[in-house]
């Protein structure tokens, strides 16, 4: 019956029905409370990334990239926005090294881009950012070259299959197959109207070319014997060049195709590598890197190709420090840029001499990695270079002759780890400042406050000019302007620190549209995600980067100083955490060894005595080896930082099972009320337990996962469940806070989908039951049957797969908790309040009305999210938010929300609305109107009213 | 060998795949109604998925400029076809594809039991967004209207309205009704007034600021006059 309604019954009624719980953004909000960077990656290869006319006719021509997260777009070069974006396919930070053989965009006809990943091949409008077609190949695309009269894109497979599309409708034209499937393609090249392609054969270590009609797709001819040697390999060389190349140990060979005609150049063994240019048929250019261990050179080389003969040409000098080179062709002449750290020079085809000479205003923050140029010459003479380059701290920066125009915060985007800082907790709160101040005697109070009084008058001139917003504020809003120091009331200003792959730490601001606040080198070229062991927030401003390698990064995150930089052997499969002293500020970073005997080392190696204190309360439990289980661990701190290690308990998971995450509760996690009272007033008491965490396995075989609740201090198993009919190669994620977790996966069952699963703990099943929590001294260690919770769930199908959870988390805890989804189908960062998520609404009946005043309201199967109105993100369109984390503010109502992976959107959300600061809705105008009003009321009235009032007494 | 096969695509459904002979291609378009009145609104990043039994069989596509999608290479088996849309809402639908590759679509919606198969629809699939995505609350303000029309402000502005006109009524009436009303009229008043000390209450006196002192005493005065 429910089918023969029109669907848009269903999403009305699922609209209504969650229209109370679901938290949308206000319009008036939105775009001022949050805040995206919009991110590419860092640009993967030179060879894509270039200046294209976005449609065929116009002036002014888009930068267009493909990025190592596998994200293409166009970026506009006049101040570096974005035009926009598609996203390739999903690929982890660790695997960005990979994807340049497997991942480009090429130039096409009409203004087009045609894009490669593995098997699958799109043609994108360059303009607009729209799909033309998508073609997905059986085998991995080895090569493929727009022929332009035929209307054809050829694309030759790894296989040797040779199959021409049509550019106008994606359909196959013809296709064929070369060398019956053994051989590997490699390259395309276009010779007058003859197709040569490339192909090596791994069975006699030899190469080959074989001509293809365009056409037809008919093998013409095939070339093999005297040409290439038995270890060749084969060098990807520009399409446009009548040129194969390939190398032995210590030359680069060039063969003219459809000859036998070979040029060898000799390569010294000190070069570290070569890269190979063209812009016309006639020119090939070659940049050369050599490395010695104290010095960098560069330099590069012309060749003409003349009658099937290649030549040398110019040289371009050498250089001992590392530039890197970009060849372009405007029509006015062929120009190879160079560009390094601290200027960019232009040098032409006829001499050595460099033709300009540019240099920058400051110099680059890291070497050039690749550079992209367009250089003008000018009727004058005069000549206008803008080169994109991409640096070797992972972002971009677009240069126009001598100045920087824009920078792109790429690096972000392979961020493999990140904190929050808080701003406020640095300055000393003022709560604190009072109690110092009570606790001295008079006089020292009275000029500490005195001094205070006199350092707070920093914040005078930004105070004033607050003032005057505010008034402004009351005639509707404005846009703050770019702010003085001023103080953060609400705690709305955190640093977000990230770690990114190259090897850099970079802070951004989420008070500040997420605006780079520092950025400092860690001296390491490459940090991927196995490398780094985790970043702690070391109270006061002060975050900790702890690689595996052992090295420990003190940084204050409030101005990117680095304080300290120290290396203590840490095993790379060693566990990292973080011990907090109970009684004083202390903190100490732990790193727990997989090996039994071995010591384990702690840092900084000072006051001990707190250490063991801290230590002796607290069990250490991480992952056993190849992640098997949990482990539990009590530790003792001995001499010279080190830690006497002993086993106390371990989880093991059967060896047919894998595990997938462990998840424990959030770090400030407050439980605000330790019961739930229902509708007849009675109390469920919540399982409260700091120690839990939440550890899910799959097992392959039976296409089943296993959830296990674990006591992390006495090991004990509290809870488990087991979902069969999953779909174990889809994501599994989960979150657990306060009494109750969320997981989400995918069911092949009945309800197929994904389903989104929430179990609330309690104390007991029974009402008014507190258990043992009302007790003085509950202990992990009490007999396990006392202590195991009362659990229930409810199970959700979600529309769409989730990628990440996370939850909320406030000052108190007293507000409601809203579970957070990153929802990369539809580039959403979605949040549904706990309240919907509630296991205890009722199944197949109405509520009571004691249930209804409790809340609770019917369960519905289908969590019908309205998409739109439980969306943070609400029209921005987020890629790849991989992570969320949440921070509190100091408002109780408010939660920072920042998703990460490529892009960063950062929001503040009021799960239980704002209950405890005046909205943007608040009408300042029309109070201080409706105040005036009253009064100019009054004052008119009142000569009114005495007059008649006097002339009553008189008519009397 | 059979990938030498050269299959020319046929309008609609094909067999592009030569190895995989019962695989088959699922196409369709987006058509533009009153909701979505040009396919330019939609993001370019709009996919369409179609998701089977599992991952490996599952196909994505996105909407191409020419407003049609294309699943290429899909195994015989029943999936689920959505189109993942920022900005606008589409019904799903359930695709089966059955080893002859016979392509049949139906209606169908999440949390339906996945047999329960919905109205049949042709292929090439048509697709049409059935709402808009709505992201924001649009706080109310300040709106006089709307307090108007507000029934407990209606009854208010009518009995005001009556007080008002109530004398001017009465001057109007011929004197015998009048009289009569006007005597009704003192019985009620001094019946209520007697009871209810509040009547005496001078309202205009408290709110031009006159002490209150003096208010009893006028009050006093007129009834002893």
């Amino acid at each position: 019956m429910w089918l023969r309604h029109n669907p848009l019954h269903y999403f009305l009624l699922a609209g209504s029905l969650l229209s109370s719980s679901c938290q949308a953004v206000f319009s008036d909000e939105a775009f001022h409370t949050d805040f995206q960077v919009q991110l590419f990656g860092t640009a993967l290869d030179p060879s894509s990334t270039f200046f294209h006319q976005a449609a065929a006719g116009k002036t002014g021509s888009l930068l267009y990239t493909l990025s190592n997260r596998l994200v293409i777009g166009a970026i506009n070069p006049k101040d570096g926005a974005q035009v926009w974006r598609q996203r390739l396919g999903e690929g982890t930070v660790s695997e960005s090294e990979e994807l340049s053989k497997s991942a480009w965009i090429r130039k096409s006809k009409d203004g087009r881009i045609v894009s490669v990943f593995d098997s699958a091949i799109a043609l994108w409008d360059a303009a607009t950012g729209r799909a033309v077609w998508e073609y997905s190949a059986s085998n991995t695309v080895a090569d493929l070259i727009t022929l332009e009269p035929e209307n054809l894109l050829v694309v030759a497979l790894k296989g040797g299959e040779v199959k021409a599309i049509k550019l106008e409708s994606g359909e196959l034209a013809w296709e064929t197959l070369v060398g019956e499937g053994r051989d590997v393609a490699s390259n395309f090249n276009l010779v007058g109207d003859r197709l040569f392609l490339t192909l090596s054969e791994p069975a006699s270590t030899a190469l080959k070319t074989v001509v293809i009609s365009p056409a037809t797709g008919a093998q013409l001819e095939t070339f093999i014997d005297g040409v290439f040697g038995p270890s060749d390999a084969h060098v990807s060389i520009p399409q446009i060049l009548p040129l194969t190349a390939f190398r032995d140990s210590d030359h680069l060979k060039l063969n003219t195709l459809g000859t036998k005609k070979t040029k060898s150049l000799g390569v010294d063994s000190t070069v570290h590598d070569y890269r190979l240019h063209a812009v016309s048929k006639d020119t090939l250019f070659v940049e050369y890197w050599a490395r010695s261990p104290d010095s960098t050179t560069s330099w590069a080389d012309f060749y003409t190709i003349k009658d099937d003969v290649v030549s040398k040409g110019v040289s371009v000098p050498y250089e001992n420090a590392h530039s890197v080179f970009s060849l372009s062709d405007t029509g006015s002449g062929i120009f190879a840029t160079r560009v390094n750290r601290v200027e960019i020079r232009i040098y032409d085809t006829e001499s050595d001499a460099q033709v300009a000479a540019f240099e920058l205003p400051q110099m680059l923050p890291a070497e050039p990695l690749h550079a992209v140029a367009e250089v003008v010459k000018r009727k004058d003479g005069a000549i206008a270079v803008r080169a994109a380059v991409t640096l070797a701290d992972g972002n971009m920066i677009l240069i126009r002759n001598n100045q920087i125009v824009w920078t792109r915060q790429e690096a972000l985007a392979s961020a493999v780890a990140a904190e929050f800082v808080d701003v406020h907790e640095v300055e000393d709160t003022l709560e604190k400042t009072l109690h110092a101040e009570e606790a001295s005697n008079l006089v020292t109070a009275y000029i500490k406050r005195v001094t205070r009084h006199i350092e707070e008058l920093k914040y005078l001139p930004g105070w004033i000019a607050g003032f005057q917003e505010s008034i402004l504020g009351i005639f509707g809003p404005v846009t703050p302007a770019e702010a003085a120091v001023s103080k953060d009331p609400f705690g709305y200003r955190k640093f977000v620190v990230f770690v990114t792959r190259f090897g850099w730490v970079t802070a951004v601001d989420t008070a500040n549209k997420g605006e780079v606040v520092w950025t400092i080198n860690l001296a390491k070229t490459k940090i991927l995600e196995k490398d780094i062991k985790g970043i702690f927030h070391f109270g006061k401003g002060v975050v900790l980067v702890v690689l595996s390698s052992g090295d420990i990064y003190k940084i204050d995150a409030i101005t990117g100083r680095g304080l300290q930089k120290t290396a203590v052997q840490i095993l790379p499969s060693a566990s990292v955490m973080v011990v907090e002293s109970p009684t004083t500020d202390d903190r100490w970073i732990v790193a727990v060894p997989i090996k039994e005997g071995v010591k384990g080392w702690f840092w900084p190696d000072e006051n001990d005595e707190e250490l063991t204190k801290a230590l002796s309360k607290a069990t250490l439990s991480r992952r056993c080896e190849s992640s098997r289980g949990i482990c539990g661990y009590t530790a003792k701190p001995t001499v010279g930082g080190r830690l006497i290690i002993t086993p106390t308990w371990s989880f093991r998971l059967p060896p047919n099972q894998k595990m997938v995450s462990i998840s424990t509760r959030p770090a400030h996690d407050p439980v605000a009320s330790i019961g739930k009272v229902l509708g007849d007033r009675s109390v469920m008491y919540k399982y409260i337990n700091p120690h839990l965490a939440l550890l899910i396995s799959f097992a392959p075989s039976t296409s089943s996962i296993y959830l296990y609740l674990i006591d992390t201090v006495s090991g004990t198993v509290l809870h488990t469940s087991v979902q069969n009919d999953a779909d174990v190669t889809r994501p599994i994620v989960a979150t657990i806070a306060e009494n109750w977790y969320v997981y989400s996966y995918y069911s092949n069952s009945v309800a197929r989908g994904t389903q989104l699963v929430v179990t609330d703990l309690y104390a007991s099943a029974t009402k008014n039951d507190p258990g043992r929590l009302l007790q003085k001294n509950v202990s992990s260690y009490d007999q396990p049957r006392s202590t195991s919770p009362y659990g229930i769930s409810h199970a959700f199908i979600f529309p769409h797969p989730i990628t990440s959870l996370a939850t909320t988390t406030t000052r108190q805890g007293i507000t409601t908790r809203a579970v957070l989804l990153s929802v990369p189908k539809l580039g959403s960062l979605l949040a549904i309040n706990k309240r919907t998520l509630e296991p205890r609404r009722p199944v197949g009946r109405e509520p009571t009305a004691e249930e209804k005043e409790e809340g609770l309201f019917k369960y519905e199967p289908y969590l019908g999210v309205d998409h739109g109105r439980a969306s943070l993100s609400h029209i921005r369109e987020l890629f790849g938010i991989e992570k969320i984390i949440t921070t509190p503010s100091l408002l109780e109502s408010t939660s920072i929300v920042v998703g990460w992976g490529i892009d960063i959107f950062g929001t503040r959300t009021n799960p239980s609305e704002a209950f405890d600061v005046l909205g943007r809705g608040f009408n300042k105008l029309a109070l201080i109107g409706s105040v005036l009003a009253v009064g100019v009321g009054t004052l008119f009235l009142r000569p009114m009213v005495r007059k008649k009032q006097i002339g009553q007494r008189w008519a009397q | 060998m059979a990938s030498i096969l050269l299959l020319r695509l046929t309008s609609f459904l094909l067999l592009a795949f030569p190895v995989l002979i019962n695989a088959v291609n699922i196409v369709g378009s987006i058509k533009p109604n009153n909701i979505l009145p040009s396919l330019n609104l939609i993001p370019p990043s709009t996919t369409l998925s179609l998701s089977g039994a599992n991952l490996a069989d599952s196909r994505t596509s996105r909407v191409y400029t020419s407003g049609t999608f294309r699943f290429q290479d899909v195994k015989p088996g029943s999936y689920l076809l959505e189109v993942n849309c920022k900005t606008h809402l589409f019904p799903s639908l359930r695709v089966d594809v059955s080893s002859d590759g016979l392509v049949e679509v139906y209606g169908t919606f999440r949390g339906n039991e996945w047999d329960n198969k919905g109205e049949r629809k042709p292929h090439p699939i048509d697709i049409s967004a059935v709402k808009g995505s709505d992201f924001y609350i649009v706080r109310e303000g300040f709106n006089p209207m709307k307090l108007l029309s507000n029934p407990m402000i209606l009854i208010a502005i009518v009995a005001i309205g009556g007080m008002t006109l109530m004398p001017k009524m009465v001057e109007n009436m011929d004197p015998e009704t009048r009289a009569e009303f006007e005597k009704q009229q003192q019985n009620s008043v001094l019946s209520g007034s007697q009871n209810n000390p509040l009547q005496n209450f001078d309202m205009a006196g408290y709110l031009a600021g006159s002490s209150s002192k003096g208010q009893p005493k006028s009050g006093n005065g007129s009834k002893r006059k």
